[in-house]
């Protein structure tokens, strides 16, 4: 018998996964479906408002992140909590099949609900544009798009590792961890473009993003090469792996 | 065969649960293990399940570690805790999930458990109280078949009609090839149902026999008077005069009485060790 890894083994996992717990996932992502609905479907009505409604979609990105990071910070909670941590363990698979169910169930959530959002984004704002023919463009460049997946599943395996490394209050030390980690690259990342520049205040860069050149009338973007654009993309997927892999290391060094 | 191999363990280095602590436990054997309440009954368990490990010993089963916790293990090895808890879904949903991670599972048998407990059909598990949550799974645990079932506190939440139900059911569920380890602190639980006992105190295993090996030493009668007498172990004042545990001198048959049995061990604990040790 394979120890380690099994097809059969693994499937029951994810049955057993989605018998435990699949009704409460389906509540969850059904209240978030209608509050992404409430929030992104103001924009239809694009004259009632006396600003531009495109912001409660934005909004909506930070709400579904915000929940789904909840969501991904209790994967491991049944190993942890001692009521179930005992029949969790004792279930017969092996570690790797229990880690990647878990992750198996937490990306098909995650997945599912970005998808939903850049779906329901895109499908608002074309309702918008055949609503008022001839409007500006709202809807968000591929590029933002990217750049708001990449982020959402960045701070997902972030929260997905914070779950597995910290024994309590996890999703506050995570959140810690993660703003903390956040300030300090951004810091740097203005340090060196303010060397670059010469100390230049009308440049301004996010880490990873494009360079913004603010003139008297006027804003220019320096963006990344296509090249170096797709090494850094490489790099946040290999960010993304190597973070997963920490937390099944984690999960190993627990003994879970 | 579950063999424990001079284990110690604490929660803190300082302080040990147990020290050095050797058994064997054999296939076709309903085993109880009793103790004080913080003897460390439940630790013993979970060391043996893998879930905590030594400080020093070994633990073996079947010739596995259970601390490795491999598939192939786990699929023999069934642990009903104290604190059980169950998920939120049907009877019939749980044992379609659950079921075939154990390959010898059997649900007719199964279903014959949960009659036997006068369990009713149907029932999501969170409506069920937690004396039939437990009944669940006792008999989840019984008909997986697994090699090794070690129950700890099973009878905790029973109510009395299904004590004598799980008494019945755990003996009819005993193969050759089982070990049926059951810890707890209700001592009279296990009158008619273990075949061998440990009995564990002060980080030691104080006695670890089979009844007719017990009941060869031991005799539990009633006297007259028990004073004077240097046989008696243990006595308590009854109707009759005193029951008595007292050494076999004279070959004489009795039924074990566990819980006056586990007394006199914890009262005469170097006398219990001197006579079971004598050739």
């Amino acid at each position: 018998m394979n120890q380690v890894f099994s097809f059969q083994r693994y499937w029951l996992l994810l049955k057993l996964d989605f018998a435990e717990n699949g009704r409460r996932n389906a509540l969850i992502f059904g209240v978030l479906f209608g509050l992404m609905l409430i929030m992104m479907s103001p924009v239809i009505d694009y004259r009632k408002f006396g600003f531009d409604p495109i912001v409660f979609h934005v909004l909506a990105y930070f709400m579904i992140t915000f929940c789904t990071s909840l969501f991904t910070s209790l994967v491991f909670d049944k190993y942890a909590s001692s009521n179930t941590g005992i029949n969790a363990i004792l279930i017969p698979a092996s570690q790797t099949e229990k880690y990647l169910a878990a992750l198996a169930a937490n990306l098909t959530f995650a997945t599912a609900l970005i998808a939903l959002y850049v779906g329901m984004h895109i499908w608002f704002v074309e309702i918008l544009e055949k609503e008022i023919p001839g409007i500006i463009n709202k809807k968000f460049h591929p590029s933002f798009i990217q750049l708001l997946v990449y982020t959402f599943f960045l701070i997902q395996s972030v929260c997905f590792l914070g779950s597995i490394y910290f024994k309590k209050a996890a999703y506050i030390k995570t959140a810690t961890v993660f703003f903390s980690a956040l300030i300090v690259f951004s810091l740097i990342n203005r340090t060196y473009v303010r060397n670059f520049t010469n100390e230049d205040p009308s440049v301004s860069a996010v880490p990873f993003g494009q360079w913004n050149v603010m003139g008297r009338n006027s804003m220019f973007l320096i963006e990344y090469s296509q090249s170096t654009f797709l090494l850094i993309k490489i790099f946040l997927v290999f960010f993304v792996l190597a973070l997963w892999y920490i937390a099944f290391v984690r999960l190993k060094e627990k003994e879970i | 065969m579950i063999h424990v191999d001079g284990v110690s363990f604490g929660y803190s280095s300082n302080k040990l649960l147990f020290e050095n602590l050797s058994l064997k436990l054999h296939p076709g054997n309903i085993y109880g293990l009793l103790g004080k309440n913080g003897a460390g009954k439940s630790s013993l368990l979970r060391n043996i399940a893998g879930l905590l490990y030594p400080i020093a010993g070994r633990i073996e089963i079947d010739g596995c570690e259970p601390r490795k916790r491999q598939p192939s293990f786990l699929q023999d090895f069934f642990l009903i805790p104290e604190e059980i808890h169950l998920p939120s879904v049907t009877v019939e949903k749980y044992i379609e999930t659950l079921s075939p991670f154990y390959p010898n599972f059997d649900e007719s048998q199964f279903r014959k458990y949960l009659r036997e407990f006068d369990m009713p059909e149907g029932n999501k598990i969170t409506d069920l109280s937690y004396g039939q949550k437990k009944k669940v799974l006792i008999s989840f645990g019984l008909a997986t078949n697994t090699k090794h079932l070690i129950m700890d506190e099973p009878t905790n939440g029973l109510d009395i009609p299904s004590k004598s139900q799980f008494r019945k059911v755990v003996s009819s569920a005993l193969d050759p090839h089982r070990i049926i380890l059951i810890s707890t602190h209700q001592v009279r639980d296990l009158d008619n149902l273990i075949d061998s006992i440990i009995i564990l105190d002060d980080s030691k295993i104080l006695v670890h026999h089979s009844l007719d090996e017990i009941s060869e030493k031991l005799r539990f009668t009633t006297l007259v008077t028990a004073e004077d007498d240097n046989r008696v172990l243990y006595s308590e004042p009854s109707l009759k005069g005193y029951t008595v545990v007292m050494e076999n001198w004279e070959q004489e048959e009795s039924r074990v009485d566990l819980e006056r049995l586990f007394n006199a061990v914890m009262n005469n604990p170097a006398r219990i060790r001197k006579i079971f040790h004598r050739p």
